[in-house]
């Protein structure tokens, strides 16, 4: 694999007397698409910040493209940064906001608008120059924002929540977008952001942050298939959470016991080799029906005692017969799919479908 | 009743106040400017006032004052904006302590503040004996009282929190992270001030300008008292036409028409320069 273009080591930052960064290690890949994801004061804009060069870090070592940066926190000219408010130039127009930074790398005039016109294209927002920021519709301001930020030409660019503002149509949109100019530019994202949804569509890799920790850096499908922690769980998606513990154990499986049930859990679907005491499923890998399924490690009897209709699907809370368990299961709709409260079911899922974490979320 | 109605009647009492306390006595010093000359005035429809007026003779006070009032603007508007600026960037609770505390002059009283200054500026006063003990050889004292330059003190310090409040209002609603933006695309933090900061907060510096020197041209406690009768301005021109001899009650009131004019087409020409993106509309 090339060289990181972001290395943190150690990094630490207080702020009004709080530590809200507490030891941070990354590394960031050329061209990748990482986010830092986590509920708000989780540390992840400082995080960002720190990266920009907007803060100098307590402790720690940052290396931005092979240079170390924490020692000289001057604005690295390699580095662009999209604001969470945009931060538009209010009384320049379009055409000037983004050739501000062109302006300020002494690109020739010719040439600055030539590159305008062409990153404003890009954005899909040819034609727009002569306006001015109050002018546009959010998501057009977002795109200027972008433009600033892309036309000269850094090699990584952080996004700190970018398309918070923007309501979920357009921001889905705009997901799309992004992506794709990230693949098409060949450029280092770093994003910032909570929803969970986003990160999970757009990224290469993910961090989860929580109280200034890193809990889990993976893909999106190692993040949402193998949690680390049950906060990581818990944050990313939907998950059934049942306490208990292992009783046996041979190769091919592991019995958990909880509230009553043995379930068979895949020994390599546990986080640690000891097994755990927390087991997650996902409510969209249970499997329901009126009659068991025979091919189902795991098959409980149970009847619905509520439902929740979606459109594309719907979830419906299951109470398990022989314990005290309620189960929610996500189901897309069909017409066999189609049960009502008070329903007797039977629900299951393969040992593979299961997660065994610790159970124990190691952080202060 | 209607709403505009309503608001008609909410509007009586401050229209009926300003008509009698501004408008009426507007009109009847418009009226004094067009009378002939008499003792102390003679009702006959004369332009005499302001043919007076044209005296090379006012010429150098209405010069004078002009300067003044130039050269005060511009030292409060380089005194204030920092000012300002280092105001709005402090923490809220300072932030507003400060605000106070430019506050100040303008609770105490003129007099008051006055002759302090006078106690400063004369001979053997603070700035003198200060000057003397730091070894000050010039022939005599240094005595600044009843010169133009005491004047000039005198305005900029009486006139410093009006340009001051409407720098600070304009700084107020600037989005600091546009500076951080600005840094953040390779500006200095001279480039980012005068391409952001400085345009952003245009608004406010034209109106204090304009506040200052309007003040400062019409002034008259702070020149009659700390300029003396050497150091003449527009005032005191005024008020000696209306109290002093010669009595002239027309010219006084010629003067003060057309003062009022000037400014009034001041106060016009920055509107119409006023447009820029950063000023309200």
């Amino acid at each position: 694999m090339s060289p990181a273009s972001v290395i943190l080591r150690g990094l630490r930052k207080s702020l009004g007397g709080q530590e809200v960064v507490k030891g941070i290690d990354l590394d960031i890949h050329p061209g990748e698409f990482f986010s830092l994801l986590g509920p708000s004061g989780c540390g992840k804009s400082t995080t960002l910040r720190l990266i920009a060069g907007f803060e100098s870090p307590a402790a720690g070592e940052i290396h931005i493209n092979g240079r170390p940066t924490h020692a000289t926190p001057a604005y690295v000219h390699d580095i662009n940064l999209v604001f969470q408010n945009y931060a538009l130039f209010p009384h320049l127009t379009v055409h000037q906001n983004i050739a501000f930074g062109l302006e300020m790398q002494q690109v020739p005039p010719a040439e600055a608008a030539r590159r305008v016109e062409e990153i404003l294209a890009l954005v899909r927002l040819s034609g727009y120059g002569p306006r001015l920021p109050r002018e546009l519709s959010g998501g057009q301001q977002q795109r200027v924002a972008l433009a600033r930020a892309l036309v000269t030409r850094p090699s990584i660019v952080l996004l700190d929540e970018p398309l918070g503002a923007l309501d979920l149509k357009l921001r889905k949109e705009m997901q799309f977008e992004l992506k794709n100019l990230q693949s098409t530019l060949g450029l280092t994202f770093i994003y910032v952001t909570h929803d969970q949804e986003e990160a999970l569509t757009m990224s290469d890799r993910i961090a989860v942050m929580h109280q200034g920790r890193i809990l889990q850096t993976g893909t999106p499908g190692e993040i949402y298939e193998k949690p680390a922690s049950r906060f990581v769980a818990g944050f990313i998606g939907e998950s059934n959470f049942l306490e208990g513990r292992v009783v046996s154990r041979s190769a091919q499986s592991l019995h958990f016991e909880a509230s009553g049930l043995t379930i068979q859990v895949r020994p390599e679907n546990a986080a640690s080799p000891g097994g755990g005491s927390l087991l997650t499923i996902r409510p969209e890998k249970i499997w329901i029906g009126r009659s068991p399924a025979p091919d189902l490690e795991n098959v409980f009897p149970g009847h619905i005692t509520d439902s929740l209709y979606y459109g594309t699907h719907t979830l419906f809370l299951v109470a398990l017969d022989r314990s005290s368990l309620t189960l929610q299961v996500r189901r897309q709709n069909h017409k066999e799919n189609h049960f009502r409260k008070g329903d007797a079911v039977c629900i299951g899922w393969p040992g593979e479908s299961a997660w065994l974490l610790d159970g124990t979320d190691c952080h202060d | 009743m209607t709403d505009a109605s309503k608001g008609f009647r909410l509007l009586a009492a401050p229209l009926a106040f300003l008509a009698l306390f501004f408008a009426a006595p507007l009109a009847l010093v418009l009226a004094a400017s067009l009378a002939a000359r008499g003792q102390p005035l003679d009702w006959a429809f004369s332009l005499g006032a302001y043919q007076r007026m044209l005296d090379p003779l006012f010429a150098g006070v209405f010069l004078r004052s002009a300067a003044l009032a130039a050269a005060a603007t511009l030292t409060c508007l380089l005194l204030g904006f920092p000012l300002a600026y280092f105001i709005v960037r402090q923490p809220p609770p300072r932030r507003r302590l400060l605000y106070f505390l430019v506050l100040i002059p303008l609770t105490a009283n003129s007099l008051v503040l006055t002759y302090s200054w006078i106690t400063i500026l004369r001979p053997q006063g603070f700035l003198d004996l200060a000057l003397q003990s730091l070894g000050w050889f010039g022939p005599g004292p240094f005595v600044l009282l009843y010169t133009p330059a005491a004047v000039f003190l005198g305005l900029t310090y009486w006139y410093l929190p009006f340009m001051v409040y409407p720098i600070y209002a304009s700084l107020e609603k600037v989005d600091f992270t546009l500076s951080a933006a600005a840094a953040d695309l390779g500006a200095t933090r001279r480039q980012t001030f005068l391409r952001i900061i400085l345009p952003l907060s245009t608004p406010g510096i034209l109106a204090g300008s304009m506040l200052v020197f309007i003040q400062c041209l019409c002034a008259f406690v702070v020149p009659d008292m700390l300029g003396g009768s050497k150091t003449l301005m527009i005032g005191s021109l005024i008020q000696q036409r209306f109290l002093t001899l010669p009595q002239d009650w027309p010219l006084g009131a010629a003067i003060s028409i057309t003062l009022l004019a000037l400014i009034g087409a001041a106060v016009f020409l920055t509107l119409r320069l006023d447009r820029s993106p950063a000023s309200p509309r």
